[in-house]
């Protein structure tokens, strides 16, 4: 039975709690939700924009079980990505605030195991979804489960958005263990969030490497009390090593586990996990495999294969009908390699992308959407997961759109201006077939 | 630069705002103010008047206004 079924098994035990400390049990969650898609007819693909909190969460669950496809977005998101995403995928219905509960469009075919439509790159502008079925839900939730080992009295607190596939995945898991989720959008820089930890006995935080750069080079976390929180996740990207080091050192001392993990939203969620007696004998690794899957390295890349590999993408409404076409075998995109005891290593990656606080964003997009723009070939794009977007421009004349393209980019990609870097050069080194030469701009 | 001037340079050098802006100026108020930009603001603050903020003035210090009271605290007279 899949997690979002079960009625009775955790139907007393609280579920979530809300920024206010009220308390839902898992039976609340269940008729709330039924309650907020009443107007929903099964099988239905519905757009979601959705926060951490409480009614995102009952209607993402019934709409689960009622077997209505979910394109999640963050209720954040640009309105031209809203309406993007309506026009690509023709969606029957769009819950969020301000949208009317009317059907929108008529229907159209589904694929059966369609669950959930989820972008690689959260606000980032990007159409393209990854399918995910019901089993690719419920299978990389109980490896997750188990090697996690999540029982009902573990009590996350949310610190990643609800779209995004590392916060759903611990949605997910601890839901299937009958856990307890403290709901919130609070940063780690609110007070009231700290409040929260200590008022809830928050049990577990996730995080991407930017997470524990605030966390630790800011916060020294390591100097808090924190007597409840048990357990600490990272993934999302490359964590630098002295942080690992730093983290893992204070939770070999205090008595905690730091997770570090790999994955991708094309396999749900995770694929592999550095156990935390690892975590300082191993600096840098990703880990083994999670429960249930395995990894190849194959001309150099990663590839791994288990059900959590998702059905494929999407581009339009029709691919919402395909079946499986991955067929549990993912070509990650990542360089990576074994050490002599099994622990795979990322090296590199074949295709040209930076991620930024964990989002995955496409160099080559973002430079065709500049060109376009600009009208231009005299701009192109690199960049580092650190420094953000390098913009390579070899004509000053552009030069003088930086602010329009600074508001653009922030707009349309959710790019802050501090990720992005300009250089006026003399001109971009091609090749004789006129291909960019990425390597001869540096960074 | 007084001190007046360079406390305001932090907050104009990271947000995409204008000085009038400035009294109105909040945590997640805007979209550049979120916990990167607050981790810069921070930096640029500490290095601008040679403090180091402990973490409970760090989460305090959310708004431009309160930074303000803040660094009296430090000995910083705004």
């Amino acid at each position: 039975m899949y997690f979002f079924d079960k009625k009775e098994e955790f139907r007393n035990r609280i579920m979530c709690f809300d920024g206010e400390e009220n308390s839902y049990t898992y039976e609340d969650i269940w008729n709330r939700g039924d309650s907020l898609t009443e107007h929903i007819p099964e099988g239905s693909l519905v757009l979601l924009l959705c926060g951490n909190d409480v009614n995102s969460l009952s209607t993402y669950l019934a709409l689960l079980r009622k077997r209505c496809p979910v394109i999640l977005l963050g209720r954040d998101v640009d309105e031209s990505l809203v309406s993007d995403m309506r026009d690509t995928y023709r969606p029957e219905f769009i819950i969020g605030d301000g949208y009317s509960r009317d059907r929108i469009n008529g229907k159209e075919p589904l694929h059966d195991e369609l669950a959930l439509l989820l972008s690689t790159s959260g606000s980032t502008g990007a159409r393209k979804l990854v399918r995910l079925s019901r089993d690719n839900l419920q299978v990389n939730c109980d490896s997750i489960v188990e090697y996690l080992g999540i029982d009902g009295n573990e009590r996350p607190i949310t610190t990643l958005p609800m779209e995004y596939t590392y916060g759903l995945s611990v949605i997910h898991s601890h839901i299937a263990a009958g856990a307890s989720i403290v709901l919130t959008d609070l940063t780690f820089f609110s007070g009231e969030f700290w409040e929260l930890v200590e008022k809830l006995k928050v049990t577990s935080m996730a995080g991407v490497p930017y997470s524990y750069e605030i966390l630790f080079r800011r916060l020294e976390m390591d100097k808090m009390e924190l007597p409840y929180l048990k357990t600490m996740t990272q993934a999302g990207g490359h964590l630098k090593p002295d942080l690992q080091e730093r983290v893992g050192k204070w939770a070999l001392e205090t008595g905690r586990r730091f997770f570090v993990m790999y994955g991708q939203t094309e396999a749900t969620a995770r694929m592999s996990y550095l156990p935390p007696d690892k975590c300082l004998e191993k600096i840098g690794s990703i880990g083994i495999p999670v429960p249930g899957g395995r990894i190849e390295i194959q001309d150099g890349e990663l590839v791994y294969y288990g059900r959590n590999v998702s059905l494929g993408y999407a581009t339009s409404r029709e691919d919402l009908q395909l079946g499986d076409v991955n067929e549990g075998r993912l070509m990650t995109g990542d360089m990576a390699f074994a050490d002599e005891d099994g622990y795979y290593y990322i090296s590199g990656r074949k295709k040209r992308f930076i991620k930024l606080q964990g989002r995955r964003i496409g160099l080559d997009r973002l430079q065709e959407y500049l060109q376009e723009i600009l009208d231009s070939e005299d701009v192109v794009c690199t960049g580092t997961d650190d420094r953000g977007v390098i913009i390579w421009i070899a004509d000053d004349s552009l030069m003088e759109r930086k602010d329009e393209i600074e508001e653009l980019f922030a707009g349309k990609f959710g790019i802050r201006s501090r990720f992005l870097h300009f250089n006026l050069i003399d001109e971009i080194p091609r090749n004789s077939s006129g291909k960019t030469v990425y390597a001869k701009l540096g960074s | 630069m007084t001190n007046l001037e360079k406390y305001d340079d932090a907050f104009l050098s990271n947000f995409k705002v204008s000085k009038d802006d400035l009294p109105e100026l909040e945590y997640q108020g805007i979209f550049e103010w979120d916990s990167v930009g607050h981790m810069d603001l921070i930096a640029d603050l500490e290095s601008a008047f040679g403090v180091h903020f402990n973490t409970k003035d760090v989460l305090r210090l959310s708004s431009y206004e309160k930074g303000k009271g803040i660094l009296k605290e430090y000995g910083v007279e705004i």
